[in-house]
């Protein structure tokens, strides 16, 4: 009788779970307009646009007349990893895209009003608006770059404002939703004419929002020199709720505590040069506060195995090769957090190199003067292989009650990994300055 | 006790009828202001929602570009009286009771309207987008059909709203447009592993620990909402509106390994969130002078096929297909300066009939006010394009009585017990505002 209850338990309390519904929160990966990929994101310093919100929102000042981007990218992703020893390579490679819509307009009215500027960015996956993969197991292999982040939905919103003529600064929030699910199941025998009647469940299941912020500053003391710098705090989802289940003698309270980070905080720094004319030149130096990175069930991941903060340095380049036509190029480097994978844990990932290209042809500048422009690009996200050993000594006994050397871990004696993305994407925007 | 873990599994397929806020309070204030007539009107953000062809109405010409912010706020005061004159209680999901009511809809809503024609030259070419997000994204509750709720109230204003379309003006006689209603569905996909199992003598009971893992996808679905807009002349508009039934989709697999001699146990759940019925919209809005406008509609909604909290787990026959009539007036008394007043009424689609359910809704007599205010003329400054807008609704719940029918119960026992036996009485009234500021370029 009591291995019965045991099983009505357990599926009561699954039968609870199984409401869990998503989270959601701001700031796609991978979802950068054409313009700002093909510079490797180095564009804090750079006139600002609708697509570059969050990036720095103190660039919205730069925006000269209401205008809407739309853009779209295709993401080929080769992830794979494989045991030391194993013949079997894992791979875990897949083709994902987005779309993204940004706008942004200085305010109407008087002088002192149109120093002010809002905007608004939205990222959408193709896919999924949001995919959330928490494995029962800790030691299952995952990407915090590759897994997660693509594939949500994602929103900001800015207002900046020109303080005095070369100086502007902005301040804007992503959304970042969490998952409350308090739980309470009874069984009422003889409510129904049968069984399967007898079940009351009831929960209350509530998406709370909360803001994210983001500071920026932009100045231009020269013609040829812009600086700037940004803060973007974390964003980051949870999912909590108590279980409760109460069927005749059976009482069982579980909680729940899911955490998933999109973002560290992060601060980056930024300077633009123009030669002249037709050349530009940028780079951003972003200092990441990864090591508030927790594991999927809200748990700090004990020394050495914490991740690291790092040092990530962007550079753009841009040419004017007519009115109208510009080409562009970037390239990046991105440390990885992930210290080596000794322990418990298979985060998968190692240092980036990023590379990419692009072209822009803006339609004001030409003949038919059409308010329009375009933007494409193609980029490149190479990382060095990652290799990892197995410590016995770091890893627990899989029957804690038998203490010995039972090792029960996926990727033991140890595996090595690596990572390759090729991304296309394009970006329209319209210019929409007429009077009404 | 197996059968009672079987039962369990097929309970997990519920499903919940619900609406959205845009029929209880309006998508924005000038809607809310003219009792939701609006399907004849258009130049708004909210023609996503009454009649997309509203996006490209006669007599714009040239880019342009609107935004608009502001916010939403609902306060219901509602009361259920038991035969004996007591309050009623629902059981919440945490504490196990609380006082029957709806908690406060507090949100923001934010609109754009933009010319999508003008770099190719077109006029009449428009795109428009309605975003309301309230405090919470989503705030759902599941209960049994026979727990006393309030089945279209609860939480039905508690759900973000997304409406984005686009609208062609054919010529100046007939504009058409089309807007996606977007919802998002779920999988949830639970996988768990039994940690341990103690038995606790005392309180006999059993005390489990499972290591839960998820994988949770959230896919947008969209629903189509179809509209005309008729100037047969200037005066005169007439709209019609086709808008698809929607729903939010929820489902999902479950897994538990290392269960004691059973293994792998597991099912599938199914869940819906967010009725909305099938709609037709007929209206018609006319100029009278020009300064003041009047409209007039009327909606059908087939809420026959909706579906109560647990498919109609009490059996079918609770819900009753409506026709809703609105009436909208606006007056003009300076360039600066415009009055709104509306009203509808709207007959509940709920009807228990002394039956084991407990769905409360009431007919309601909706009343609104509001005004629009052209801030940039307020202060003499034509080009400074910026409206204030604000509306004020009122929402009378008509009392309703429900009376246990023992007919209708399958046992005696079901009877007594039930949470409303032997009647109860429920009513109240909502008092709602909304306000925004709208930019136009």
């Amino acid at each position: 009788m009591k291995r019965a209850r045991f099983v009505a338990l357990c599926t009561f309390f699954l039968a609870n779970f199984s409401a869990l519904r998503a989270f959601a929160d701001a700031g796609g990966a991978f979802a950068e307009s054409s313009r700002t990929a093909s510079l490797a994101d180095a564009v804090t310093a750079r006139p600002g646009d609708a697509t570059t919100v969050l990036l720095n929102p103190a660039g919205l000042v730069d925006a000269r007349e209401a205008n809407v981007s739309f853009g779209g990218h295709a993401d080929f992703l080769s992830l794979s990893w494989q045991t030391l020893g194993s013949p079997t390579t894992n791979d875990d490679g897949r083709t994902f895209g987005g779309f993204s819509f940004a706008a942004a307009t200085p305010l109407p009215g008087p002088a002192w009003a149109r120093n002010v500027a809002v905007g608004v960015a939205l990222d959408v996956p193709a896919a999924y608006l949001l995919h959330i993969h928490v494995p029962v197991r800790l030691d299952e292999p995952s990407s915090p770059t590759y897994d997660g982040p693509p594939d949500r939905i994602a929103a900001a919103f800015a207002v900046g404002y020109r303080i005095i003529p070369r100086v502007s600064i902005g301040v804007g929030f992503a959304l970042s939703p969490s998952l409350s699910l308090p739980t309470y199941v009874t069984y009422q025998a003889g409510r129904g004419p049968n069984v399967n009647d007898n079940v009351e469940v009831r929960i209350d299941s509530s998406l709370d929002l909360s803001a994210a912020p983001f500071f920026g500053l932009r100045a231009q003391p020269f013609d040829w020199l812009a600086l700037s710098i940004v803060y973007r705090d974390t964003q980051a989802s949870r999912a909590q709720g108590t279980q409760t289940t109460v069927a005749g003698g059976i009482v069982a309270t579980n909680p729940i505590d899911f955490f998933q980070m999109w973002d560290p905080a992060s601060v980056v720094v930024g300077a633009a040069l123009s030669p002249n004319k037709r050349v530009s030149l940028s780079v951003d130096v972003a200092w990441h506060k990864w090591s508030d990175f927790r594991d999927a069930f809200d748990e700090a991941l004990p020394a050495p195995y914490a991740f690291n903060d790092t040092v990530s340095v962007a550079s753009g380049v841009e040419v004017a090769l007519t009115h109208a036509l510009r080409v562009r190029g970037g390239i990046g480097v991105e440390p990885t957090p992930i210290p080596t994978q000794s322990g418990v844990t298979n985060y998968l990932g190692s240092n980036t190199i990023v590379g990419a290209l692009g072209a822009g042809f803006d339609f004001r500048r030409t003949n038919a003067k059409l308010p329009f422009a375009i933007d494409a690009h193609v980029r490149v996200r190479a990382s060095a292989p990652q290799s990892a050993v197995k410590d016995p000594n770091a890893l627990p006994d899989s029957d804690p009650s038998t203490p010995g050397t039972q090792i029960d871990e996926l990727a033991y004696p140890g595996f090595r990994s690596q990572a390759t993305m090729l991304q296309l994407g394009l970006t329209t925007t319209f210019y929409l300055g007429a009077v009404k | 006790m197996r059968r009672v873990a079987i039962g369990l599994c097929v309970f997990a397929l519920s499903a919940r009828a619900h609406a959205g806020f845009e029929d209880s309070l309006g998508v924005g204030p000038e809607a809310m202001s003219l009792g939701g007539s609006f399907a004849a009107r258009g130049s708004s953000y909210a023609s996503t929602y009454y009649n997309p062809a509203g996006l490209a109405p006669l007599g714009e010409t040239g880019g342009f570009l609107e935004m608009t912010a502001g916010f939403v706020y609902a306060h219901p005061t509602l009361h259920v009286t038991s035969a004996t004159g007591a309050n009623l209680l629902t059981p919440a999901a945490a504490q196990g009771g609380a006082p029957i009511g709806v908690a406060d809809t507090g949100g923001f809503l934010f609109g754009t309207r933009f010319s999508v024609g003008r770099p190719f030259k077109i006029d009449g070419l428009d795109f428009g987008m309605s975003l309301f997000i309230p405090g919470k994204l989503f705030n759902w509750l599941d209960r049994p059909d026979d727990d006393i709720q309030w089945a279209l109230l609860d939480d039905r204003m508690q759900v973000i709203s997304v409406h984005a379309g686009l609208a062609y003006r054919i010529n100046k006689f007939l504009s058409v447009g089309v807007s996606l209603r977007v919802l998002f569905n779920t999988q949830t996909d639970t996988n768990g592993e039994v940690t341990s199992v103690q038995l606790n003598p005392t309180n006999d009971t059993v005390d489990t620990n499972v290591r839960l893992g998820t994988d949770s996808q959230v896919f947008a679905q969209v629903y189509p909402i179809v509209g005309v807009l008729i100037t047969p002349f200037d005066r005169l508009r007439i709209g019609a509106v086709y808008r698809n039934a929607s729903y939010v989709n929820d489902w999902g697999t479950t897994q538990i390994q290392g269960v004691p001699d059973l293994g792998t146990i597991g099912y599938t759940s199914h869940f819906a969130h967010y009725y909305e019925p099938l709609e037709l919209t007929l209206a018609a809005a006319l100029d009278v002078t020009p300064w003041l406008d009047v409209s007039a509609d009327v909606t059908y909604a087939r809420w026959s096929d909706a579906e109560s909290n647990n498919f109609n787990f009490w059996g079918p026959g609770r819900w009753g297909d409506t026709v809703t009539p609105a009436l909208g007036v606006r007056w003009k008394p300076t360039s600066a300066l415009a009055v709104m007043a509306g009203y509808r009424f709207q007959k509940s689609p709920v009807d228990n009939f002394g039956g084991p359910s407990n769905l409360l809704d009431c007919d309601r007599h909706v009343e609104s006010v509001g005004i629009d205010l052209h801030l940039g003329k307020l202060v003499k400054q034509p080009s400074f394009d910026l409206h204030f807008t604000g509306g004020l609704q009122y929402t009378v719940l008509v009392d309703k009585t429900e009376v246990k029918n023992p007919q209708l119960f399958p046992s005696n026992q079901l009877y007594y017990a039930n949470p409303g036996y032997p009647s109860y009485t429920y009513g109240g009234h909502m008092v709602a505002t909304q306000a925004t500021l709208e930019a136009r370029w």
